[in-house]
């Protein structure tokens, strides 16, 4: 399962609780409580002072030889090998949040109520898949995050309506929202989103008595999507590079609802070339609408 | 902090209601009756659904009306057209054994599918209905088949008045033979009352077939008495069916022929007045009539009320006086098992014909009583006859393997027509002077002018179910094995691809919209 080994590599990828307990009194991130301003003195951590650079340094000659040094000059510095400078990682400056971008996937459910859902389905619940990007910006130096994005999904039906005729149906759909997030604390936040977009539905109803007949119909109708959920990531002071970790990932957990305008349902019959005037029948109206919940995992690049 | 015990009651059952989902209104099956004709269209009967389904041809497009009928409690067990076409017929019977206290009921919808039905309680799950020619009435029955029920009353009947709403039912006072079929026998003219006069007074005789015996009944007043006549079960006398012949100058009772299933007699009842009120009564006499009858008519020359069989065994008609029970035999020289009349101009002609046969017979009645010795002349049917259909009084059509013949009387003359499958007389329907067909399991209709005997074909996109001709929007409707509702519609006067239409999924026209 994705969201097992998604949580799974987040409890593996964090630190142990007493190594964490040492950083963070030492070096506290910057996301929740992050301020430009320069009253607050920088952390010893987050300065980016640079390090003096540790020069060639001549190495004295022991006492006992000295009779021997003054009647021998020293050699020249140039001639002998350099001394290696000691080994130390080089560290990088902490990097205030001041937007992300995200990069995810997501799977969930639409609660369909319109009884004429169940003609092609034999639940009421639709399960999607689907992908986003998003992005969202720091509001006033806050906890505020204000953004959007695009996601696709797509989700089918399929049912044997009276034991007599397939019925299939696959919806799929762009959607652009507006997010607005706040950070709880950095690796929590609450978010809502609303959106919306066309819907791309392919329908169709086949039945095979001593004959196949099939009617296929496409339909674009309007999409509104409002949801709102909890996002869960890697926080920078749990991350290898810290303060100045530029990726993280987490998973999101949303529910809401989503609006699709009706389909009036009226199938074109399949037919063979050169055909017979053929008109078809308005099987009803399909609301392809309901509560809708998902879980997500994302990049994210802040 | 709790919340306030209405609203933790409220999310209850808002979680309740979301975790149970209603059942699914697209389960169970799609098995619909056959389409029933009608003057205007067809109905399909869904007993799944308890609902009648009206489609309406007219014009480019196809109006669909949805009637309920019965209950869950109920299934429509067959359904009917009555013989004017403008009215449907639907029996409810209880949906399982399971089922008590649930009554059968007869529903009479108007054909075009608007309006409420007319609902009759019949009592009893009939398996078969009689329409009258006057189409007055229906009388239900238990046919042949019998009733699936634990303990039926095989004498059971129910007369339903198709005009109004009331219903008769009734049990016949026979002998103890079982009902095998119900005619109307004085009924000759259809869609038109045509009562006999007993004694001056007019009854509507109905005649119930039993083993070895007749019941009739005068429908108007089914409060009079029956009368059940036995017809001799020790000589093996099984009615097959009645001819009732009104009373004339030649004769002037009332005669009702009984011919047998097998033997070598007809039974003749000779109905006269009870004189006192109570109805009428019959005279039972048996006619000999050769060595077998298979089929009979009546004929009344210049002096002489003849009765008419046919000796199958020895390929010969039979005239019978009815009043002195003599006669005299025409020998056919050719098979022949049915009988029909027709005019000639000056006078009548018989036609004497047999499945299988090669031959058809016709012999002229005129003076037949003073010209013994005159010989039938024969039209030859080179492949043999399937099946015979009387076009109008001068012309038949015969089917005959993959050929049918148009046969012209006047002319003597017999018209060929090849066919790709062997003729069916369900798919075909005369409409003037033109005759459709549409045999099942091909695609193609095909037209012939029988006046100038010139056949027109035209392609169909998809192969023939059933064929249909609803002479209200006068088109023919062909049907195709579809449970979504397929069909193409074709104008009998003008069959072409241009004039045709076809449309698709009526059947579950608003299907998505219920509740």
């Amino acid at each position: 399962m994705p969201s097992s080994m998604l949580i799974l590599a987040l409890v593996f990828a964090a630190p142990a609780a007493a190594d964490r307990s040492a950083v963070a009194a030492e070096a506290p991130t910057a996301v929740e409580a992050w301020s430009p301003a320069a009253a607050d003195p920088p952390p010893a951590s987050a300065t980016p002072t640079p390090a003096p650079m540790p020069m060639p340094v001549p190495v004295a000659p022991p006492a006992q030889d000295a009779p021997s040094a003054a009647t021998q000059p020293p050699p020249p510095p140039s001639a002998g090998p350099p001394t290696p400078p000691p080994s130390r990682e080089p560290t990088r400056p902490d990097r205030p949040i001041r937007w992300r971008v995200d990069l995810g996937g997501d799977i969930g459910t639409t609660v369909n109520f319109d009884p004429a859902w169940r003609a092609f389905d034999y639940n009421r619940s639709a399960f999607h898949a689907g992908g986003t990007i998003r992005g969202d910006f720091r509001l006033a130096d806050g906890r505020i995050f204000l953004g959007g994005g695009a996601s696709f999904r797509r989700f089918g039906a399929y049912n044997y309506l009276y034991g007599s005729f397939d019925a299939e149906l696959t919806v799929r759909e762009p959607l652009v929202f507006f997010r607005l997030a706040a950070v709880v604390r950095e690796g929590f936040d609450v978010f809502a989103h609303v959106g919306g977009g066309p819907s791309f539905t392919a329908l169709s109803l086949s039945s095979y008595s001593t004959s196949y007949n099939a009617g296929y119909q496409q339909a674009v109708t309007a999409m509104a999507d409002a949801q709102a959920g909890v996002s869960l990531y890697l926080p920078k002071k749990w991350l290898p590079r810290r303060g100045a970790a530029r990726a993280t990932a987490g998973f999101e957990l949303a529910a809401g609802y989503t609006f699709r305008s009706k389909i009036k349902v009226r199938p074109e019959l399949a037919v063979s070339d050169d055909p017979l005037p053929t008109h078809t029948s308005d099987l009803g109206d399909l609301a392809i609408r309901g509560f809708v919940w998902r879980f997500g995992v994302f990049v994210r690049f802040q | 902090m709790q919340p306030p015990l209405r609203l933790r009651s409220c999310l209850t059952l808002a979680l309740l209601a979301g975790a149970c989902a209603p059942p699914d209104p697209y389960e169970g099956s799609f098995d619909l009756l056959p389409p029933v004709t009608t003057r205007d269209g067809l109905v399909w009967v869904d007993p799944a659904r308890d609902e009648v389904v009206f489609v309406l041809p007219k014009g480019e497009s196809v109006t669909t009306r949805r009637a309920a009928v019965g209950d869950e409690h109920t299934v429509v067990a067959w359904s009917a057209a009555t013989r004017d076409r403008n009215s449907v017929l639907a029996l409810t019977i209880p949906a399982s054994a399971k089922e008590e206290d649930i009554d059968e009921q007869l529903y009479r919808f108007p054909a075009d599918g608007k309006g409420d039905p007319v609902v009759y309680d019949v009592r009893a799950p009939f398996t078969a209905a009689a329409l009258s020619p006057d189409h007055r009435r229906a009388i239900l029955y238990f046919g042949g088949d019998g009733s699936s029920e634990q303990l039926h009353n095989a004498n059971q009947i129910a007369i339903v008045d198709l005009k109004g709403k009331g219903v008769e039912n009734v049990t016949l006072n026979g002998f103890g033979g079982t009902l095998k079929s119900v005619e109307f026998p004085g009924q000759i003219v259809e869609g038109e009352e045509t009562p006999i006069l007993i004694g001056g007074v007019a009854h509507d005789i109905a005649a119930f077939l039993a083993d070895s015996e007749v019941v009739l009944m005068d429908l108007d007043d089914p409060a009079l008495d029956q009368v059940a006549v036995p017809l001799g079960s020790d000589i093996g006398f099984s009615p097959r069916t009645t001819l009732l012949r009104p009373g004339n100058g030649l004769f002037a009772d009332p005669a009702l022929f009984v011919l047998s299933a097998q033997g070598s007699e007809v039974g003749m009842l000779t109905l006269i007045d009870e004189g006192d009120g109570s109805g009428f009564t019959a005279q039972i006499s048996l006619i000999p009539v050769g060595q077998t009858s298979s089929d009979f008519l009546f004929y009344d020359s210049a002096s002489v009320p003849y009765l008419i069989t046919v000796d199958a065994a020895a390929g010969a008609l039979v005239f019978t006086d009815i009043r002195t029970q003599g006669g005299f035999v025409v020998p056919l020289g050719s098979a022949a098992q049915r009988l029909f009349l027709r005019d000639t101009g000056g006078g009548k002609q018989v036609v004497a014909w047999a499945r299988n046969g090669t031959q058809i017979a016709t012999l002229d009645l005129g003076g037949i009583e003073d010209s013994l010795g005159r010989k039938p002349k024969h039209l030859k049917i080179e492949t043999g006859i399937d099946e015979l259909v009387v076009l109008d009084n001068d012309r038949v059509l015969i089917g005959s393997g993959n050929k049918l013949y148009v046969v012209d009387f006047p002319e003597e003359q017999v018209t060929p027509l090849s066919s790709q499958v062997p003729y069916d007389p369900r798919g075909s329907a005369l409409v003037g002077d033109r005759l459709l067909l549409g045999t099942a399991g091909q695609s193609w209709v095909s037209t012939v002018d029988l006046q100038t005997l010139n056949p027109e074909s035209m392609l169909l996109d998809d192969l023939i179910g059933a064929f249909h001709y609803l002479p209200g929007p006068d088109r023919i409707v062909v049907t195709h094995d579809d449970p979504a509702g397929h069909l193409t519609i074709v104008d009998p006067a003008d069959p072409s691809r241009s004039t045709s239409h076809v449309h698709w999924g009526f059947l579950l026209q608003g299907v998505l919209d219920q509740e």
